[in-house]
């Protein structure tokens, strides 16, 4: 049951995340206002998505809620590879169940964790759904990430010439992000 | 397994639940804020459930939207590319199990690197292709490039599932006289049944869930799908949000019917076939 709920945000449209967030922000009817309010958290409504501070972190946040379900779901993956026999040897050999997760557990699921890291890397930096459905970008350009600035370009500006370009280097960048967490990779395990 | 140690490590347990809350809480509001009347969402007083709930918001929406039509519209687009995606990928997927050729692990690598294509970058050379084929706003040109999204990802799943079939299978079967056409449909496809369930539901939900694309192309009213209607709904002036929430609801509702009853195959076959490390 706990993990249909906890997949939850990840089955959830981005359109329908991004209006029931927009929803509980709402400076003045949302719910997240009124219930600071009540414990005296803020004394007045707040506008969490336009305030140039806070808008960037309350999207990440938002980024967050959505994206976990799925890196838990390659974690499980990668959980189911590991071989019993493992810790139970570890087990046998007097290691604590601290120490087995943290000496035979994380370090067997090092591939899942890089995997899902690269991706979602690189999932959230060309991601522009939910930040634009959110913010548009705005206010001013406090969210405004490259790929939201390649929205903009081209389907607001109609500079479909500077957009591609952008996109190129976006391209380029996420090859780039791939190439580092290889090399991390390759030098941790010497 | 997992009851007995949920039991042991009580803080465990404390953690799970809250995580289920922080998880379960965005969408019980959006449920209760659908049965919220104008006046109560407009009250500045939001209340997690509703004092008196009423589906008088959902009403509204199937009479001043067609969201029938969008729902239609949605279905199509996410079940004719769900359907050709799966279908191609299993075919891609045995192929790549079963079968050497020149440039085979190239062309692994390529399916994969096209995951990494920022789907922004996609944007402008599909609206020109699109519009160039006479495509664009067409449910038809929806269908081929939700078709090209999960195709890649898919096909790496369904090799995954035909590599877990035991070869000597299809030797055994070929030892008692069957071609490869009938190893493959009577075999080994049946086996890869989880792995075609899994991908079918991966498929139709991104489709489903698409905006961007669908938000882009599709510019006439008749053809919008369900999240592109949502979407709009919320760029109006002044939002009804229990009437927004009614739609979300609405849109989420075929997902989760079909991952509670297909959710045991879902998550077998996920960890299984796709991410192995």
């Amino acid at each position: 049951m706990f993990r249909a709920i906890l997949l939850l945000p990840w089955l959830l449209p981005e359109v329908v995340v991004a209006n029931i967030f927009k929803w509980i922000l709402h400076p003045s009817n949302g719910i997240l206002n009124a219930w600071l309010r009540r414990l005296g958290v803020i004394h007045e409504p707040t506008s969490w998505l336009g305030s140039p501070t806070y808008a960037l972190i309350t999207v990440a946040l938002v980024c967050v809620w959505k994206g976990y379900s799925l890196v838990m779901l390659m974690v499980l993956a990668g959980l189911q590879t590991v071989p019993h026999e493992l810790r139970e040897a570890a087990v046998v050999d007097g290691a604590s169940p601290r120490a087995v997760f943290w000496h035979v557990t994380v370090p067997a699921l090092r591939a899942t964790l890089i995997v899902a890291l690269v991706l979602n890397t690189l999932w959230w930096f060309k991601h522009v759904t939910i930040i634009w459905l959110m913010t548009q970008g705005g206010p001013g350009t406090s969210t405004t990430t490259i790929a939201v600035s390649i929205y903009r370009q081209a389907f607001e500006n109609f500079e479909f010439g500077p957009a591609s370009a952008l996109a190129v280097i976006v391209f380029l960048i996420c090859l780039g992000i791939n190439f580092a967490y290889k090399r991390g990779l390759a030098d941790e395990s010497v | 397994m997992s009851r007995s140690r949920a039991g042991r490590h009580p803080y465990a347990y404390v953690i799970l639940v809250l995580a289920a809350i922080l998880a379960g809480f965005p969408v019980v509001y959006m449920v209760s804020s659908s049965l919220k009347p104008l006046s109560a969402i407009v009250s500045g007083l939001a209340t997690l459930l509703p004092k008196h709930p009423s589906l008088a918001s959902y009403a509204t929406i199937f009479q001043h939207y067609p969201i029938l039509s969008y729902i239609t519209n949605s279905l199509w687009a996410a079940g004719a590319s769900t359907l050709i995606a799966v279908v191609a990928s299993t075919f891609a997927g045995y192929g790549f199990s079963r079968f050497q050729f020149r440039g085979k692990s190239t062309m692994l690598l390529f399916v994969l690197a096209t995951q990494m294509f920022p789907s922004v970058m996609l944007f402008v050379p599909y609206y020109k292709l699109l519009g160039l084929y006479g495509l664009s706003n067409s449910l038809v040109g929806l269908v081929l490039v939700y078709t090209a999204a999960v195709i890649p990802f898919c096909s790496w799943m369904m090799y995954g599932f035909f590599n877990g079939v035991p070869r000597e299978l299809d030797e055994a079967a070929s030892i008692d006289g069957c071609g490869r056409v009938v190893t493959f449909v009577s075999v080994v496809a049946p086996l890869t049944l989880p792995g075609v369930i899994s991908t079918t539901i991966y498929a139709f939900v991104t489709g489903w869930n698409e905006y961007m694309f669908a938000a882009l192309f599709i510019t006439s009213d008749s053809k919008k799908t369900l999240s592109v209607a949502i979407g709009q709904m919320a760029g109006f002036d002044s939002v009804r949000w229990n009437e927004l929430m009614a739609a979300s609801v609405v849109s989420s509702l075929p997902l989760l019917v079909v991952f509670l009853f297909l959710q045991r195959y879902f998550i077998s076959g996920m960890t299984q076939g796709s991410v192995k490390g």
